[in-house]
């Protein structure tokens, strides 16, 4: 079941934001346009997107260098080939809201 | 049954230098300065400092790899990353400098220029000294320069494609080209062009302790057909030498790469490779990687199949005589359906060289028709000699037909004694051997490098040079 | 504690347990099942003294085929022999364990390399020693199962069989933890079979839905003694074997082979290795098999050939029949080889079942399931034809069921 949950407030993404929520695993990225979520799994070999490099709304995984559009969670390149799932994301009164399972 | 047969050995030497004549030499080490200094000699856009900045920073956090091969020697602050040797580039063989062009004649490069070549990009440490293209292919659209003036020249390019398929933080050692590439080639096929006659280059590292970090892209636009190879040779030094490149393929649609290295460092280089392509819809790319020299090399030629009915191709020879490290292998990354691979890895060891394979097979899910087949021989010349095989299968689709052997195996005494009984020596009788075991491989070669090759083997089993 | 015990416990208290970071656990999920969790939750297990006299034997027949029974549910034992099988002698290690015992338990206790593996010699809630004289010969084969009864969680048996010299058996390992869910298992066998003596081994478990089984095997093989081995993985959320066969003197063989179904949402691992410490040895390994969709099936060999094993023959082959889209197998066959005058093979294929020989059937008249099902267990026939005919069918069956 997904639903809408809050998970941070809107002041506290600057950098990759890690946001865990049960066993979900949400990174969220500020971007020029606004604020946008990723899984925080890279679909390489499972690292953190979140402890890695933003450059250009691309996000590159800590551990080989995979990279992939923050907007839309393509992959941008190797050595990943599959998407990371790009979460919805709304912004209400303050605090970011994306809609993940609820578990 | 007698006791194990050993093969004689002549040390091979191909050990020459001359006395540097670079122009410019950073000092030894690495550091952000040095990074900038590189940026500035070969006049780069702020991007590509910027690039070469992140892969200092992440060469700086990435740890060694422990999983094989003792690379505990390498000592960075101890080596010369960057020497220019000459003022520009220069178009005609005759306006070399002498020494350089005695260190061609040497290593054989007029002739091949004269018969084969169709152009040739020759790197004298990090600096591409002597280039000259054929107008021919000028007229096509194929463009085989250095990849700093790609970087110039070419921009969108290279700002498209450079580092997407292997990323500033990939590893150490990718990271650490990222930083100070220096040289290469970049080559650009237009779609539907076929170059016929093949690419080369040739490196050397000249300088005690030099690092050669060249960075070579190839793109081949949809329908292209372009056949690369290199060669490499080097002196013998006493302290270590580092040679650590990147090669980055992309093949479009329908398009065709084959890229051939022999690669000869002297026995004191650690060989540290990155070499990765991508296939898109029905495109092929084939390695052929020979490994003969070196003390330590580790060099896993990837394709990723990213595109229906792309095929990929790995044949690899390694030669493990005293005191060397042959880690080799190839990888395939099946990432789109009707997509087929074959890898073939032959290894010889010696007077206990020890030649490892080391491969993977990796099939996404929901795919259907894949095949893949990959098969791995190992022969063993006398008891001090060893070989190791690490093949790693992640099968994630079920419409798969994957194979995979290994063979180890050493020269039968049948063999020998039928072939003595034919009145050659033990030695002679030992290469022929040897050279049949290679032969499926060598088969795949251009001339000049399946005689080249042949002579390297013959030097390696026979007595010495002289 | 039964001797050796401390040496046991001190080398527990200096290993590590498992980690995913290392090589051989990275496939692992090792974060699902947490033994170190397990290991504080129930802490170590006293052993209650049984007043048992020492070798264990006792009246009652064994069902029909078999040479001896010997059960263990949780405390207390059974064991029914023939008369055949009289010569077999059984001792629970808390009551006596004999000191020849002692010493293969020692080479144990120094090979170990985590805590997992350590766990079930440390403290051990089963200890039992099979031996077989020299000269014996049992003509039918010998059943050890160990029932879980419902209450207990962990489970942590160790079995050590020794085979005397010039001694012939075969041996069926069951575990049964059908009544418990939610068990877990972390037990170890070992094996030392003397010059000349022929072993075979089957070793089976049976899992509840959420059950947990490692398992950790090793074999010695002196002067030209043989082993037969079999281990059956049919389901479980979690198993995983390591099992090592050290041939550790001329004219040693091994045989081992493996039948294995990766049932939805169950991973099942295999590690396998064959350690020629001797020349003149010879080693053959066949590990087969079938991954349903959602199920996981990791198999990694290793052949290792020391320096001075020359006159090695050894092979390696995995096989692995995908039957479903989901279904992962990962197939790691290695070889480090150290010596030249050998013949050493391996080979893996993962494959799915070949239209044609469907087809085949199907127009024969056979329903679709009835000719997958037939194409399966001819795919199985040469490791299950390994099992002493009596449980042959247990098993051929209970692998149609998993499918």
């Amino acid at each position: 079941m997904k639903e809408w949950v809050a998970v941070a407030r809107v002041e506290d993404v600057q950098k990759p934001l890690r946001v865990e929520y049960g066993s979900q695993e949400v990174v969220l990225f500020r971007l020029h346009d606004g604020i946008y979520a990723l899984r925080d799994t890279c679909s390489h070999e499972y690292a953190r997107l979140s402890e890695g490099e933003v450059w250009d709304d691309r996000v590159y995984c800590p551990k080989h260098g995979s990279s992939f559009d923050i907007r839309t969670g393509e992959v941008s390149g190797l050595p990943a080939v599959l998407p990371v799932e790009r979460i919805p994301v709304k912004i209400e009164g303050g605090e970011v809201y994306v809609y993940i399972e609820n578990w | 049954m007698s006791e194990a047969v050993t093969v004689e050995i002549g040390e091979y030497k191909y050990g020459f230098a001359f006395p540097d004549r670079s122009i410019f030499k950073t000092r030894k080490g690495l550091d952000e300065e040095i990074v900038r200094t590189i940026s500035q000699m070969k006049k780069e856009p702020e991007w590509m400092l910027q690039y070469r900045l992140r892969g200092l920073e992440a060469f700086r956090r990435k740890p060694m790899p422990t999983w094989r091969a003792d690379l505990s020697e390498i000592n960075f602050d101890e080596i010369y990353y960057y020497a220019k040797p000459t003022e520009d580039r220069k178009e005609k063989w005759e306006e070399l400098p002498e020494e350089i062009r005695k260190t061609y004649v040497r290593i054989g490069i007029p002739e091949a220029e004269r018969k084969f070549l169709a152009g040739v990009g020759a790197q004298y440490d990090s600096e591409i000294v002597y280039h000259n293209i054929r107008s021919d292919l000028e007229r096509k659209g194929v463009v085989f320069c250095a990849p700093e003036d790609a970087v110039r020249d070419y921009p969108e390019l290279v700002r498209k494609y450079f580092g997407t398929v292997i990323p500033f933080n990939d590893n150490k050692f990718a990271a650490l080209n990222t930083a100070v590439w220096s040289g290469g080639s970049f080559i650009y096929v237009p779609k539907g062009v076929r170059v016929e006659i093949p690419l080369q280059a040739y490196f050397r590292i000249n300088l005690e302790s030099f690092g050669q970090f060249e960075r070579t892209l190839i793109i081949a636009d949809e329908g292209s057909f372009v056949h690369y190879i290199e060669g490499c040779t080097a002196p013998i030094y006493s302290r270590n030498s580092l040679h650590s490149a990147v090669v980055e393929i992309l093949a479009l649609k329908g398009a065709r790469v084959r890229y051939t290295t022999i690669q000869n460092w002297s026995n004191n280089v650690y060989n540290l490779v990155t070499k990765r392509a991508v296939a898109y819809e029905e495109a092929v790319v084939e390695w052929v990687d020979g490994n003969i020299g070196s003390k330590r090399t580790m060099k896993y030629p990837a394709v990723y199949l990213l595109g229906p009915k792309a095929h990929g191709e790995v044949l690899s020879i390694a030669f493990a005589g005293k005191g060397q490290e042959q880690d080799t292998g190839g990888k395939i990354v099946h990432a789109a359906s009707d997509t087929s691979s074959v890898i073939t890895s032959k290894s010889i060891s010696k007077d206990g060289g020890i030649a490892s394979y080391r491969g993977l097979i990796k099939v996404y899910p929901q795919l259907t028709g894949i095949k893949s087949h990959v098969v791995c021989d190992a022969l063993l010349l006398d008891p001090q000699s060893k070989t190791n095989t690490y093949p790693y299968m992640e099968i994630e689709s079920e419409d798969v037909s994957m194979e995979h052997e290994a063979r180890v195996s050493r020269i039968s005494e049948e063999q020998l004694f039928y072939l003595r009984s034919r009145g050659l020596s033990e030695s002679e009788a030992s290469l022929m051997i040897v050279n049949g075991f290679l032969d499926p491989l060598v088969k795949q070669l251009p001339l000049e490098y399946a005689v080249e090759l042949n002579r390297l083997i013959e030097l390696e089993m026979e007595g010495s040079v002289g | 504690m039964y001797p050796i015990q401390a040496e046991a416990q001190k080398i527990f208290e200096k290993l590590s347990w498992p980690q995913q970071s290392w090589e051989s656990w990275r496939r692992t999920p090792l974060e699902k099942f947490k033994p170190e969790q397990r290991f504080r939750e129930y802490s170590s297990f006293g052993k209650g003294g049984a007043s048992r006299p020492s070798p264990l034997l006792e009246g009652g027949k064994p069902r029909n085929g078999w040479a001896l029974e010997v059960h263990w549910v949780t405390d207390s034992w059974k064991c029914y022999p023939t008369e055949g099988a009289s010569w077999v002698e059984l001792y629970d290690w808390f009551i006596h364990l004999p000191e020849e015992a002692t010493s293969v338990l020692e080479k144990r206790i120094q090979g170990l390399s985590n805590r997992l593996q350590a766990w079930n010699l440390a403290y051990p809630t089963h200890g039992l020693l099979l031996k077989v004289p020299p000269h014996t010969r049992l003509l039918k084969p010998i059943l050890i199962q160990l029932e879980a009864d419902g209450n207990t969680l962990l489970s942590l048996p160790h079995l050590l069989i020794l085979m005397g010299k010039d001694s012939e058996a075969q041996v069926v390992v069951r575990f049964d933890g059908t009544k418990t869910p939610g068990i877990f298992y972390s037990g170890g066998i070992t094996y030392q079979g003397e010059e000349n003596s022929q072993g075979t081994l089957v070793v089976d478990r049976l899992l509840p839905s959420e059950g947990t089984f490692f398992l950790s095997f090793e074999g010695y093989l002196r002067r030209d003694a043989t082993l037969s081995s079999l281990e059956v993985h049919l389901g479980g959320v979690l198993s995983k074997t390591t099992w090592k066969a050290i041939l550790e003197e001329p004219g040693a063989k091994a045989d081992l082979r493996g039948s294995y179904v990766a049932t939805p949402g169950s991973h099942v691992e295999m590690e396998l290795t064959q350690l020629h410490r001797s020349g003149h040895t010879q080693s053959n390994s066949l590990y087969k098999g079938a991954v349903s969709s959602g199920g996981k099936s990791v198999f990694q060999g290793l052949i290792v050939v020391g320096e001075g094993a020359a006159k090695t023959d050894a092979y390696l082959a995995n096989r692995n029949l995908l039957l479903g889209s989901g279904a992962r197998a990962d197939s790691i066959p290695r070889l480090v080889i150290g010596n030249d005058d050998v013949r050493c093979t391996h080979g893996s294929t993962t494959g799915k079942l070949q239209e044609s020989q469907l087809f085949y059937l199907r127009s024969r008249g056979l329903p679709e399931r009835e000719a997958r099902r037939l194409l399966i267990e001819g795919f199985f026939e040469e490791v299950v034809s390994k099992i002493p005919e009596i449980y042959r069918d247990d098993v051929a069956n209970r692998i149609a069921e998993a499918l």
